[in-house]
């Protein structure tokens, strides 16, 4: 078939009826593939004529008749299509009897409760409430500057209680008011 | 015996009709002695696995639910018996033991009168078990299944439970094998 034309052999392939019976008849017509048919009838032939088909030596049904009289033969098991292969389950079975002892080897604890969680998740959301407060206050919007003193230093609220404990004389626009 | 009367005769036996089996066992003992013998390789071996054959298929004879695949289901018994032997001897091909394989036994060969007629007999039978003795197990068993009990490839398949395909192509290999081997042969002579 590999010497086909592709269009001929998609066409096989596919099943178009009009090209997949051209397919055909070419290779009926083909000389190379009459002759292996030939050949393959004759290989048939050859064994069919020269086999001697044998005869078991004795009768066999008297043991079979007397083995079939016994109680508990063996049930015989077929690999059906929808049964599976014994290696296969055998293969299923030891991967459940993995997990199985993988999962009770695991060290367990049944781990907070919800209303464990459920607390620390409120101080959590409680310290990011409050520290978003704090940086809500703009020290730099100037409302600090126009309420407060001209002696105060509006750094004072940025910078805590080191910023606070500056003299007044050391604040640095001050000094630049003064040279100017 | 026509398709017709073998399903009577095989609900008969599912009925538990023993004269009924004992009529199917006559009927295809013949046919799975020659399959099991030409894949066993020993005539003992044979006798033992065709035994085993029968016994498991009416004892498990319920369990057929068409009568009418009770020769591939037979044959697919014998099969697995003789798959369960190789396994048992750990080894997959028998020794060849000439006198106990068709053609080896003088009893029951075919009756020639001419000497040297009987010789080349007896040669191509050899030419025959040699070649067979050659061939895998896996294509020995489609290749006798196909050439020499003349089953069809959609029978032969659900025998060896495989696809229609694979069937196809291990005969047409085991035809070549076979061509190549008798070539051979005659190349020598």
């Amino acid at each position: 078939m590999n010497r086909l034309p592709l269009r001929y052999q998609l066409h096989f392939l596919i099943g178009d009826t009009r090209l997949g019976r051209r397919v055909f008849r070419r290779f009926e017509e083909s000389s190379d593939i009459r002759r292996l048919r030939r050949e393959e009838a004759e290989v048939d032939t050859f064994f069919r004529q020269h086999f001697q088909a044998a005869e078991p030596s004795s009768d066999m049904w008297p043991q079979i008749a007397r083995r079939l009289a016994e109680p508990g033969g063996r049930a015989v098991s077929f690999a059906t299509p929808g049964r599976l292969a014994p290696r296969t389950v055998l293969t299923a079975a030891a991967a459940v009897l993995l997990v199985a002892a993988l999962a009770m080897l695991m060290p367990w604890s049944a781990g907070p409760s919800r209303q464990e969680m459920l607390s620390a998740i409120d101080s959590r959301y409680e310290a990011i409430w409050a520290v978003d407060a704090v940086s809500q206050t703009n020290p730099f919007d100037g409302s600090g500057i126009l309420e407060s003193t001209a002696d105060e230093n509006p750094f004072q609220i940025a910078g805590g209680s080191a910023a606070a404990s500056l003299q007044l004389d050391e604040n640095p626009f001050r000094q630049l008011i003064r040279h100017d | 015996m026509n398709a017709q009367d073998l399903q009577l005769l095989i609900q008969q036996a599912q009925d538990g009709d023993r004269n009924a089996c004992h009529l199917l066992y006559q009927h295809f003992v013949a046919r799975i002695f020659n399959f099991v013998l030409g894949m066993v390789r020993s005539r003992e071996d044979a006798e033992d696995v065709t035994q085993d054959a029968f016994i498991q298929a009416f004892n498990n004879l319920l369990h057929l639910k068409d009568p009418g695949k009770f020769e591939q289901w037979l044959y697919r018994i014998a099969r697995n018996e003789v798959y369960q032997r190789f396994r048992k001897k750990k080894v997959q091909e028998v020794t060849l033991e000439p006198e106990s394989l068709p053609g080896g036994d003088a009893s029951v060969r075919h009756s020639v009168s001419n000497p040297e007629e009987e010789v080349l007999t007896v040669e191509l039978e050899q030419v025959i078990q040699h070649t067979l003795a050659e061939l895998p197990p896996k294509l020995r068993e489609v290749f006798i299944l196909s050439v020499l009990q003349e089953l069809s490839y959609k029978d032969i398949a659900d025998i060896v439970d495989r696809s229609l395909l694979s069937v196809k192509t291990d005969i047409y290999r085991a035809r070549v094998f076979a061509k190549e081997m008798i070539k051979r042969y005659l190349s020598q002579g």
